[in-house]
């Protein structure tokens, strides 16, 4: 074990690289063994592939057959998310279906596979099927039920992120990690920049762990240790419909846009898998969007009616030696003092419904060469602690119980001072985000609790609103932030916040972002709200209109 | 064949109000058949004609602008005389409906939005002359306990940026709500709530209280739902305050207010509306119309006309809708001229200088309005087409929406046979 520096702000016995599920896992996991470690992440917690997937919470059906291991670590980390995080998982169950021309074959050695890796299967007779999901058709010729759910990545990191802090984890955001330094062969500590406002500095650290998932070889490479994987890119699109109450797979070799996952009213379809050269090429196209739709009629044939709210690219590390869909999701713990680097751990592979056992394993690595012998205890632990039924029953005099549970999925343990807000000021029950159930409560306590706000920085302060969206949600349902973003800025102008910036830029910075993902789909419903879009900003509001002098 | 109407008009929208009104001028029997009340409910009310040219230039004299336009603009395509006379019969009809509507000249003027920007418009209601602002050093900027769709320290921070309101004064007020809540009011609510005698005092003993005297306040719509100024009136007669009411977010009480003296002014002169009926088939024969059907309910209605003007709108409206690389209109199943590719509609930034293709889809028309094809031969004899559903101009770009609305609804009334 190597001496460990004093502890100040600039030195911290383990620092994490990558603030998506995989690095917050890890905080948390060593937080709560009692290890202080900080994690760094580039932009803000969660924007990443952990928000640019399906949030499908795997039994590991789908990997039943091309990947057996695979397949029982998700059955088993299925089970214990369930119970350690509630709040970001509704338990939908989930339909595999094989439709005319499948290979019938196939659907044996899939119902072997499950039940080897014990992931319970029941037959469902087509009746049955019907009745339960109207919406999907297709000539079906077998459906099987299995432990399939919903989860949110969102919800599932901050979850993780607050529960990490109040065991002494530590997270900052909008710091990249441009520099690790090393002495001798050990790791000694990183650089990182502020990718706002271009400044750096350096803290120091014992371990590094790479948790940067399709970048972790752009990471290791700081180091100059070649990783071999590549990032490769897969198309989701978030239907304004929740047109199906379970998670549907197709009965097939896993293959493109034959995923199905309802989330609240919404339900995300996926994917496709691109090569690509950089994880954050994150492009979507119309072509690759009406690729996927003319798969997905064939067991929903009304797909292309349904109203798309965006489409949103995530990418995934994949090892060089395999490609594509066919490479294993198993992940890899990779011990850098095997490439000469002491103290240095990079983490790769996986998926969002097994970062719980990542974590485990890599913190497990972290503490054997830390020589210290604490278990891990991630699974015994629901993220967010039971709420008491006395701020329950406080809070019912403000909220429908449907707005209560949707705060707290929000933001765990804080939901107490959102309710504090709001009970010494009724205004602030009011409905920020009417599609969300955000409250004006709510959007006040992580503005001000996010810690960015207020700033000095322009640049900083225009990001104010998406790390709001993150972190409860708004801007993402039907109104895709026509309303709630004007609230919003309208919310930090009378909070008396950041005087000094022109606010019409934040509000319009947000409504860019969302028009990126409704741009490429711009067709149908679609159409007609950018119609309505343009009345608002262009014509009522005149948002981005330059001021006028005579 | 005898029809029992003239003239039917489809689209309840600020063009079919405007067509049924000018045809119902010229003594034809029309039939007003509407969904709903489309962007006249969540649009500003006001009339803009020209207020932006190409990279979102602002416009002061749109008459010298409208000169050079494309060919295939609807100003161009019918001309500045047809424009002027447009204008006459807007404001002439809304003078009787005792809500008058005026213009600042030739030149365009500005409105203050919610978010303190200005913007560019030309006809409005003549009790929100925004001159006062400019006159007054201290302005007062309204709001309501609890209102949620406009927040008067927003409409600050923009209008504090402004170089016209440079040295100014401005003071925030909030009054109290006038219900026994305090939150998630709208500005419809509290309007609707002032029209009537109850809410009418309240208003005024709130700002009596409130609102020093001889001030220049820029307000929510608070002042009722009728197209009525007589609260106004009566607040500049007792106090010497002027109220200039900004647009909302969606719904729009000033558009509302509009869209009331527009249908007061149709039954006034007897025309028939519809309303609720969606018009989703026709009977076509040798390029003439003879009949539109309704379903509602899935039953069946059947219309017949000599002549038809289609207001229905555009992809909001529903006038006409998309798929992936291709649109048409709605009810006569009109090919829309658009590029194959979903990426050629639009561009990169929704709120950008750069056009979006997707702004000015719409159907082609001759100068008669009567919709043509790719060659330039008409459609249909009897049909003419007048308001967003039209193509070759962009309401939300050039800032144009309900100018080219009013020219193409007025010219299609007044291009009927022996209109
Ligand atoms: C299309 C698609 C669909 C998927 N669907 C599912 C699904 O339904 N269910 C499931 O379980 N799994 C799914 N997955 C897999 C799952 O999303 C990922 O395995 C998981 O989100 C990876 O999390 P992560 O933390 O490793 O990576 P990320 O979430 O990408 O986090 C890595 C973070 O590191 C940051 N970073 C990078 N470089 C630096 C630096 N130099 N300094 C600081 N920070 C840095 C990045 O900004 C990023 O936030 C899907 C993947 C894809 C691509
Ligand atoms: C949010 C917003 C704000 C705006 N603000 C302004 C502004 O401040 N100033 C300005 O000048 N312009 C503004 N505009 C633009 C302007 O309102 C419209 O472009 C203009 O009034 C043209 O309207 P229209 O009547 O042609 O279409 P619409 O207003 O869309 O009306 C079409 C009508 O036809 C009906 N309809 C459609 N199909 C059928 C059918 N098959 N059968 C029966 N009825 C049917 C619809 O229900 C609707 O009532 C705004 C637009 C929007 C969207």
């Amino acid at each position: 074990m190597k001496p460990s520096a004093p502890f100040s702000n600039n030195h911290y016995p383990v620092i994490i690289i990558g603030g998506g599920i995989t690095g917050i896992g890890i905080l948390r996991d060593l937080s709560m063994r009692g290890i202080k470690a900080l994690l760094v992440e580039q932009k803000d917690l969660c924007t990443g592939t952990s928000s640019h997937f399906h949030g499908l919470l795997h039994s590991g059906a789908r990997y039943a057959v091309s990947d057996g291991e695979a397949a029982k670590e998700c059955m088993e980390e299925n089970l214990i998310l369930k119970e350690i995080a509630p709040h970001a998982i509704e338990r939908t169950e989930g339909f595999f279906v094989s439709i005319d021309g499948d290979e019938p074959a196939y659907a044996e050695k899939w119902v072997a596979g499950c039940a080897k890796a014990g992931i319970p299967t029941a037959r469902v007779d087509l009746k049955t099927v019907v009745n339960l999901e109207p919406n999907l058709r297709g000539n079906m010729t077998a459906v099987y039920r299995v432990p399939d759910s919903a989860v949110d990545g969102f919800r599932l990191i901050w979850q993780n992120a607050y529960s990490a802090q109040s065991y002494g984890g530590v997270f900052r955001t909008y710091a990249a990690a441009t520099a690790i330094h090393s002495e001798n062969g050990a790791v000694t500590g990183i650089t990182i920049t502020n990718i706002l406002t271009g400044e750096s500095e350096r803290i120091s650290c014992d371990y590094l762990v790479n948790a940067a998932g399709s970048w972790v070889a752009a990471v290791a490479r700081l180091a100059d240790i070649p990783i071999g994987i590549t990032p490769d890119r897969g198309l989701l699109i978030a239907f304004n419909y929740r047109f199906t109450e379970r998670v549907i797979n197709r009965l097939h070799p896993a293959g493109d846009a034959d995923i199905f996952v309802p989330h609240g009213a919404i339900t995300i379809f996926g994917t496709t898998s691109v090569k690509v050269e950089n994880p954050a090429d994150t492009a979507v196209s119309s072509k690759e969007a009406l690729y996927m739709l003319n798969i997905g009629e064939k067991v929903f044939p009304e797909l292309k009616s349904y109203r798309i709210l965006r489409g949103f690219a995530g990418t995934r590390p994949l090892f060089s030696n395999g490609g594509g869909r066919d490479a294993t999701r198993n992940f890899m713990v990779m011990d850098h003092e095997n490439d000469g680097l002491k103290g240095f751990i990079s983490i790769a592979g996986g998926k969002l419904t097994t970062y719980r056992l990542m974590a485990e394993k890599t913190s497990d690595l972290v503490c054997k060469k830390m020589g210290i012998d604490k278990p891990c205890r991630t699974r015994l632990e629901p993220l967010v602690k039971k709420i008491d039924k006395k701020v329950y029953k406080r809070a019912r005099a403000y909220f429908p119980k449907l707005g209560i549970d949707l705060s707290i999925s929000r933001q765990g343990d804080n939901f107490r001072n959102v309710l504090n807000r709001i009970a010494s000021d009724k205004k602030k029950s009011a409905l920020l985000c009417e599609c969300e159930l955000v409250t004006r409560g709510e959007f006040e306590e992580v503005l001000f609790r996010s810690g960015n706000y207020p700033i000095e920085h322009l640049e900083l302060t225009l990001g104010t609103l998406s790390d709001v969206r993150r972190r409860t949600r708004i801007g993402m349902g039907t109104c895709q932030g026509n309303f709630c973003a004007y609230r919003g800025v309208g919310t930090i102008a009378e909070t008396g916040g950041v005087p000094d910036t022109d606010l019409s830029l934040i509000l319009n910075k947000f409504i860019e972002e969302r028009w990126a993902g409704i741009r490429p789909l711009l067709w149908g419903v679609q159409l007609k709200e950018a119609e309505l879009s343009r009345g608002i900003y262009q014509t009522i509001l005149n948002s981005a209109g330059e001021p006028y002098e005579e | 064949m005898k029809s029992e109407y003239d003239l039917i008009v489809v689209g309840g929208g600020f063009t079919g109000l405007i067509a049924a009104l000018a045809a119902a001028e010229s003594n034809k029997k029309t039939l007003l058949i509407t969904f709903g009340a489309g962007s006249l409910a969540v649009g500003g009310g006001i009339v803009d004609l020209l207020g932006a040219g190409e990279n979102n230039r602002l416009i002061l004299s749109p008459f010298e602008e409208i000169r050079e336009l494309p060919e295939n603009h609807p100003y161009s395509l019918l001309g500045l005389d047809k424009i002027r006379q447009a204008l006459a019969f807007f404001e002439r009809i809304t003078r009787e409906g005792g809500y008058p509507y005026v213009a600042n000249g030739d030149k365009n003027t500005f409105m203050v939005t919610p978010i303190g920007k200005l913007k560019p418009t030309y006809m409005f209601y003549e009790g929100q002359r925004p001159d006062i602002l400019k006159e007054s050093r201290d302005i007062i900027i309204l709001g309501v306990s609890g209102l949620k769709d406009f927040f008067p320290e927003l409409l600050l921070n923009g209008l504090s940026r402004q170089p016209l309101f440079k040295g100014k004064r401005f003071k925030v007020i909030t009054l109290p709500s006038p219900f026994r809540k305090d939150w998630d009011l709208s500005a419809f609510e509290i309007s609707a709530f002032v029209t009537r005698d109850e809410g009418r005092d309240w208003f005024k003993r709130v700002f009596k209280d409130n609102i020093p005297k001889n001030a220049a306040v820029l307000s929510p719509p608070l002042l009722g739902i009728e197209p009525d100024g007589s609260l106004r009136r009566e607040l500049k007669d007792s106090y010497g305050t002027a109220i200039i009411e900004t647009a909302t977010l969606p719904p729009s009480v000033l558009g509302i207010r509009l869209r009331k003296l527009l249908t007061d002014l149709l039954k006034a002169k007897g025309v028939a509306i519809i309303e609720a009926a969606k018009v989703t088939g026709n009977e076509v024969k040798n390029k003439i119309c003879s009949a539109l059907f309704t379903s509602d309910n899935k039953r069946l209605r059947r219309y017949e006309a000599k002549e038809f003007i289609i207001a229905t709108g555009g992809f909001f409206g529903g006038g006409a809708v998309s798929l992936p690389g291709k649109a048409h209109e709605m009810i006569f199943n009109i090919d829309l001229d658009v590029p194959l590719f979903q990426e050629e509609w639009s561009k990169n930034k929704l709120l950008g200088v750069e056009r979006h293709p997707f702004g000015s889809f719409g159907v082609k028309t001759d100068s008669d309005l009567r919709a043509i094809d790719n060659s330039g031969e008409i459609i249909l004899e009897n049909v003419r087409f007048a308001g967003r559903i039209l193509s070759g101009y962009d309401f939300a770009a050039e800032k144009s929406g309900n100018g080219v609305a009013l020219l193409t609804a007025y010219a299609a009334a007044k291009s009927l046979n022996n209109a």
